[in-house]
């Protein structure tokens, strides 16, 4: 299975002056078990993407093919769509609603209408593959628990689905830098060792890095590159002029190929460089 | 479905209903409303549609835009037009079992529902073509007479104003929970009432939570910016009345006019 999109188009408020086109006639293909990451600028159409992979959101034109089912404009019952792609919006947290934890979490699989002992068994599951502890926050209340473990347990509201796919808008948006650094860890934990397929929006090229094997970068709705992630940020000039940035290592490897340092690829981890500068100069 | 509701939105835009002063459009659509409950007769309604279409025309909003915001209250137009219809006494025309229409009853009915789409026509005709700041500017002003006797104008108008001013923000934010919830397999369409009724809450407990939030932020923003009521502040637009709100109120006058001339002949 996996994600197709031929020619979408979609026109927010069409025939008023509001009209805008959030996406115009895109066309891509994503594989199974893929890691995606969607930059952009404020307004490029990253969310309205998401939200027709989904079957939120219908094209205006053109059509989808997402884990086998058909999406066009025409209205559908998409329980089963929604059950294999699972979207986590941006502030997850302020979805929350139950008075526990756990039961919160248990709102997705309830909806499927799986029986009692499964869905405890996906809110268990869906906890500690978010690195949640079962035993000590499932009958805690959502709303007292800390920024990290909100955005968290939201997550899991969605993971205990059990998608094939996950699309993240902005997860680490708002979070301290250890939130930050410990969703990333998970999410690509979930990625690399649960083969779960990821989309990922972030404003941090070095989340996009850290996670992602290949980026798309939207403007204007539009498709301006589509590529692996080390490719992509080797051309700084091209997303400077896009309005984005490259990982911080990027520039610094790109910067000595500048002074004429024979550093020929780009390196998606800090780590990875050091090493390779280290051995450049004769340390290692 | 959220995005019909176009009560108290406003529609940018640079009309001559656009720049009118915001007293003249509330004291319009004040004169405005009362003429519509004194209208009877079809050439009365006739002259009041056409009113409003001209308006609609002069205001550069979409009619399209005006229609959309009626599909929200079309239960209640349903609602007021049955009750209408099967209710009223009077000399039936249609008869079947204990169902009955007069034809008193049919004539309520349409001039009910007339009645209905004029009057939200042109109260959202008023807020589409004003902002929010003019309308509040143009309440206080209103109501600043009062203000002797100890009446809150100021603080009246910033309320609304403020309640006026969230109302797409809410919008806006109803409709992403109710995305994300639906992400999450919510259903808000189909079942029964009490179904459905339930199905509300994983809604309405974030909107409430949000709400509250929101206010509490406004709230220290506006202290922060040092806000203090009404008193001693100057505004950078002081609304003066043109030529053009004369010509306003002298048509309102010639429709007024024309509506009681109809109503006699």
């Amino acid at each position: 299975m996996s994600i197709t999109l031929k020619k979408v188009s979609h026109e927010y408020n069409p025939g008023t002056t509001f009209a805008t086109f959030a996406l115009k006639n895109l066309s891509l293909h994503i594989e199974d078990g893929e890691a995606v990451g969607i930059i952009g600028p404020t307004g490029s159409g990253k969310s309205t993407l998401l939200q027709h992979i989904n079957g939120l959101l219908r094209p205006t034109e053109g059509e989808l093919e997402v884990e086998g089912i058909h999406i066009s404009r025409e209205k559908q019952n998409l329980s089963e769509l929604r059950k294999r792609v699972g979207l986590v919006f941006q502030y997850p947290e302020y979805q929350l609603f139950e008075e526990t934890v756990e039961k919160d979490i248990a709102f997705g699989p309830t909806n499927l209408g799986l029986p009692p002992e499964e869905v405890d068994k996906r809110v268990q599951n869906a906890m500690e593959r978010m690195g949640l502890d079962y035993a000590s926050l499932h009958d805690r209340s959502p709303f007292e628990i800390s920024g990290g473990q909100k955005r968290r347990v939201a997550i899991a509201g969605v993971l205990a689905m059990d998608p094939k796919v996950l699309m993240l808008d902005e997860p680490t948006a708002g979070l301290d830098p250890l939130g930050r650094r410990q969703l990333m860890e998970t999410l690509r934990s979930l990625h690399r060792e649960q083969k779960i397929t990821l989309i990922v929006i972030s404003h941090s090229m070095e989340e996009i890095a850290f996670l992602c094997e290949r980026v798309l970068l939207l403007k204007d709705g539009e498709l301006q590159l589509d590529k692996r992630v080390e490719e992509a940020f080797e051309d700084v000039a091209f997303m400077e002029e896009n309005g984005m940035d490259v990982p911080v290592i990027s520039r610094v490897m790109h910067e000595l190929r500048q002074a004429g340092k024979p550093f020929v690829r780009n390196y998606s981890s800090v780590q990875e460089a050091a090493k390779a500068i280290l051995k450049a100069a004769g340390h290692a | 479905m959220l995005r019909d509701i176009t009560v108290g939105q406003y529609y940018p835009g640079n009309s001559i209903l656009h720049r009118l002063d915001p007293r003249t459009k509330l004291i319009g659509t004040f004169l405005f409303i009362i003429v519509i409950f004194m209208v009877k007769t079809s050439p009365q309604y006739l002259l009041l549609g056409l009113f409003v279409l001209l308006n609609v025309f002069l205001s550069k909003v979409p009619l399209r835009f005006i229609i959309r915001g009626l599909r929200s209250i079309v239960f209640i137009l349903m609602f007021a037009f049955a009750i209408n219809l099967f209710f009223t006494p009077g000399t039936p025309i249609f008869r079947l079992w204990r169902i009955r229409i007069t034809h008193e009853g049919l004539r309520l009915a349409f001039t009910m529902m007339m009645r209905l789409v004029l009057l939200i026509m042109g109260t959202s005709l008023m807020t589409l073509t004003s902002s929010p700041i003019q309308l509040t500017d143009g309440i206080e002003r209103l109501f600043s007479p009062l203000k002797r006797v100890g009446f809150p104008a100021h603080e009246v108008a910033m309320m609304m104003s403020i309640a006026l001013r969230f109302i797409p923000t809410l919008l806006e934010e109803t409709d992403k929970i109710m995305k994300a919830q639906m992400a999450r397999g919510a259903d808000f369409e189909s079942g029964r009432l009490l179904q459905r009724a339930r199905a509300l809450v994983p809604l309405l407990v974030p909107l409430f939570i949000a709400s509250f939030k929101r206010a509490d932020d406004l709230a220290n923003a506006m202290e922060a910016r040092c806000y203090r009521g009404g008193r001693g502040r100057t505004r950078l637009h002081e609304l003066r009345y043109s030529s053009r709100d004369f010509l306003a109120f002298l048509t309102l006058a010639f429709l007024t006019a024309g509506v009681y001339v109809l109503g006699i002949i």
